[in-house]
């Protein structure tokens, strides 16, 4: 944004081959109901052929690009830094957000791993205050433990709401 | 401090053992709350509850009566008296499972006739304890506690104990504030409010309140002022719409075809003579709702917590503690403004807005005297009444003033171009009738210039962030500086165009009013704010801490 420097630490580069690859997941659904859709609506000659070929390339095209881009921008923008009093935390390709979160107000941390991330030993750090949780997504297995723990180990466990 | 309870027998009780061994274990510890043995509700529970399940029943019941003759008025009074005795056996035999306790710590709850369930709620996570009387829990000398927990805001997370004893609330209170408040129970047992409550059968409500020190009333000036210029409109205009479905249920179909026919022959003075009556029918319900839910305020500071007591036919009293209040927001509405009145809430970990009244320190009070109110309230909340008129904040640059007036009126013109595509799908209707909400524009225009105008904000010499806003009501937000639980600055690719950014803060809550925000403000003073409001240091977030802070906001 402006005047202060980035977050310094970069998620981990395979994030990116995870997100294209539930990217392709999501595509790969809706290509089944959009073929299941057409075909029926070419069957009933609704449409012709060719109209739902027509509308596949439109829809496909940007999607394939986009499932294929838009990882690499995300992965370039999200930053994180877990400082001494604060986590600091920037994302967001469009709209680009920087969120502050007291160490003081951290009330617990969790590590999770989907099915997926775990094939790419990557793990989401995920931190709850009393106002919402925050996360930290798909980092390296032990980068995410180290994470966590320097988390709770700088959050004030103390509950004071 | 054994308490007999009038209507359960403990020795029948097999958990009573358990009581005895909680007892002991608490014995040890220094400083225990003492143990409440596990009790059932009033039997009135059993009534009150089947006539609130029942309810739904009632309306079409009577109707059924109306409409019905003969044979048939028997055969639904029967299956209404059958529907009546199955919920009353079933009530009973829920209200015989039902108990709750104190024990180790814990208020817990068990309850469930086919599944069981058991709660415990830690008393030091208890936010807030909520007692009312409705009309029916009066009339049985009951009264509803509500425990509210800082777990989310779903309505699950409360505890709600629906009929007590005076004698029972008052004991059970007792124990919850004991405990919340870290009340030494042992080095004072003689002088508890609730000790001489549970001595003498006499009203809890009377006897919570009858120390501690008055901090406002409401007077009947600024009731009927309240009422008259209460935002609660539209929970009237929803009151009428039912009371039209009703009327519709009954008077069947017929009635809209004589309106129909009658609205043929009306003229405009007809419409706008019925659209008045509506309006002026809506504004007096609103006002006495207003009035009977704000009639008699009171708020009262007692010890570290602030009890606020309202309500002409349903009672209420909210118990809070000062420690746990989070934010603080003043309100102007439209009508209020130029009075210079406004209402003020409190947001705290364990409200949700389930009701409109819930979390309301005021319900109407000159601007002026804010300042004053808030700091007796609350010293870590004084903040200078300069503030509170809006004096001294920070505004946006000229550049966003165009965001907040382009932003507005855009919804205009969306609006315009779906009722351009109606009028013309519509057969009677010129197309260009479809324009006519584009006289909305001027008016979206001065709204978006006044929410540029009111917008403001300040870090106060007390360490507050002080934030103003404006929906149609403008709020003024003041949190301390430690409440605060994340900030953000958001930049769209628009406002990254003219150096714009967003920011926004979020406290505790158990609603959504827990986050505040500045729309379109400079780019690197959104930054900056973000920075500024850095919790200094860690040692002074801890709760040790809070009297030397409250002493630094004294000095203010």
């Amino acid at each position: 944004m402006a005047n202060r420097p980035p977050p310094s630490d970069q998620l981990d580069p395979n994030a990116r081959t995870l997100w294209r690859l539930g990217g392709l997941m999501t595509f790969a659904v809706c290509g089944v109901i959009f073929i299941a859709g057409a075909a029926a609506l070419i069957w009933f000659d609704v449409i012709a052929w060719w109209w739902a070929v027509l509308a596949a390339l439109v829809l496909a095209t940007p999607s394939l690009l986009g499932i294929y881009y838009v990882p690499d921008l995300t992965w370039r923008r999200w930053r994180y830094e877990v400082g001494s009093d604060e986590v600091d935390l920037q994302y967001g390709v469009f709209t680009v957000t920087r969120t502050l979160i007291p160490m003081a107000r951290i009330q617990h941390v969790d590590t999770r791993r989907g099915v997926l991330q775990r094939r790419f030993g990557l793990a989401t750090v995920v931190f709850y205050t009393a106002a919402g949780s925050n996360e930290i997504p798909s980092l390296a297995d032990a980068i995410a433990g180290d994470v966590r723990d320097r988390i709770a180990a700088l959050a004030n466990t103390r509950d004071d709401l | 401090m054994e308490l007999e309870s009038p209507t359960v027998d403990l020795a029948t009780i097999p958990d009573a053992t358990d009581y005895h061994l909680d007892q002991v274990s608490e014995g040890a510890s220094e400083g225990a709350i003492p143990p409440l043995p596990p009790r059932r509700l009033h039997p009135a529970w059993i009534i009150i509850s089947a006539v609130r399940q029942l309810r739904a029943f009632i309306v079409p019941l009577i109707i059924a009566l109306f409409v019905q003759s003969g044979n048939g008025q028997i055969f639904f009074l029967g299956g209404g008296s059958a529907i009546a005795v199955l919920g009353l056996i079933g009530q009973a035999l829920t209200w015989m499972v039902f108990r709750y306790e104190v024990a180790g710590g814990e208020l817990r709850v068990r309850s469930g006739l086919v599944s069981r369930r058991e709660r415990s709620v830690p008393l030091e996570r208890i936010q807030a304890l909520d007692t009312s009387e409705n009309l029916m829990q009066r009339l049985f000398r009951v009264q509803q506690i509500k425990v509210e927990t800082a777990a989310g805001g779903g309505s699950g997370s409360d505890v709600v104990l629906e009929a007590l004893s005076r004698r029972d609330a008052a004991a059970l209170l007792d124990r919850l504030n004991a405990a919340r408040f870290r009340r030494d129970a042992v080095t004072a047992p003689e002088s508890g409010p609730g000790q001489s409550a549970a001595a003498q059968p006499v009203d809890v409500m009377s006897a919570a309140t009858s120390d501690g020190e008055v901090l406002r009333r409401i007077t009947t000036r600024d009731l009927v002022l309240a009422g008259a210029t209460s935002g609660r409109i539209g929970s009237a205009l929803a009151i009428l719409a039912a009371a039209w479905q009703f009327a519709d249920d009954i008077l069947g179909d017929d009635i809209w075809e004589r309106l129909a026919l009658q609205a043929a022959h009306s003229t405009v003075q007809g419409v706008i003579l019925i659209v008045g009556a509506i309006a002026l029918f809506s504004w007096g319900l609103a006002f006495v709702s207003t009035v009977l839910t704000f009639g008699g305020f009171e708020l009262r500071l007692q010890d570290d917590r602030l009890i606020v007591r309202h309500g002409l036919l349903d009672r209420r009293q909210a118990t809070v503690p000062i420690a746990r209040i989070q934010a603080i927001t003043v309100s102007e509405t439209l009508l209020r403004q130029p009075l210079r009145m406004a209402s003020l809430r409190f947001e705290s970990a364990g409200y949700g807005k389930d009701t409109p009244e819930s979390g309301v320190l005021f319900p109407i009070i000159p601007l002026a005297e804010v300042s004053d109110l808030i700091t007796r309230c609350n010293s870590a909340f004084a903040v200078d009444p300069g503030v509170i008129a809006g004096r001294g904040l920070e505004r946006l640059p000229e550049r966003s003033r165009n965001r907040y007036v382009v932003a507005e009126v855009r919804g205009v013109l969306v609006l315009t171009a779906i009722t351009l595509a109606v009028a013309r799908a519509l057969p009677d209707v010129p197309w260009w009738w479809g324009f006519g909400t584009l006289a909305l524009a001027p008016i979206a225009a001065l709204y978006g210039w006044l929410q540029f105008r009111d917008t403001g904000w300040t870090i106060d010499a007390g360490d507050h962030f002080v934030v103003r806003g404006r929906t149609v009501v403008r709020h003024l937000t003041i949190i301390p500086r430690r409440r605060l639980q994340r900030r953000a600055v958001t930049q769209n690719p628009f406002q990254r165009r003219v150096d714009l950014a967003s920011f926004s803060a979020a406290v505790a809550s158990g609603g959504s009013g827990g986050t505040v925000g500045i729309r379109h403000l400079d780019a690197v003073e959104a930054e900056e704010l973000a920075w500024r409001l850095n919790p200094r240091r860690r040692g002074q977030d801890s709760p040790d801490a809070r009297p030397s802070e409250t002493s630094t906001s004294r000095a203010v």
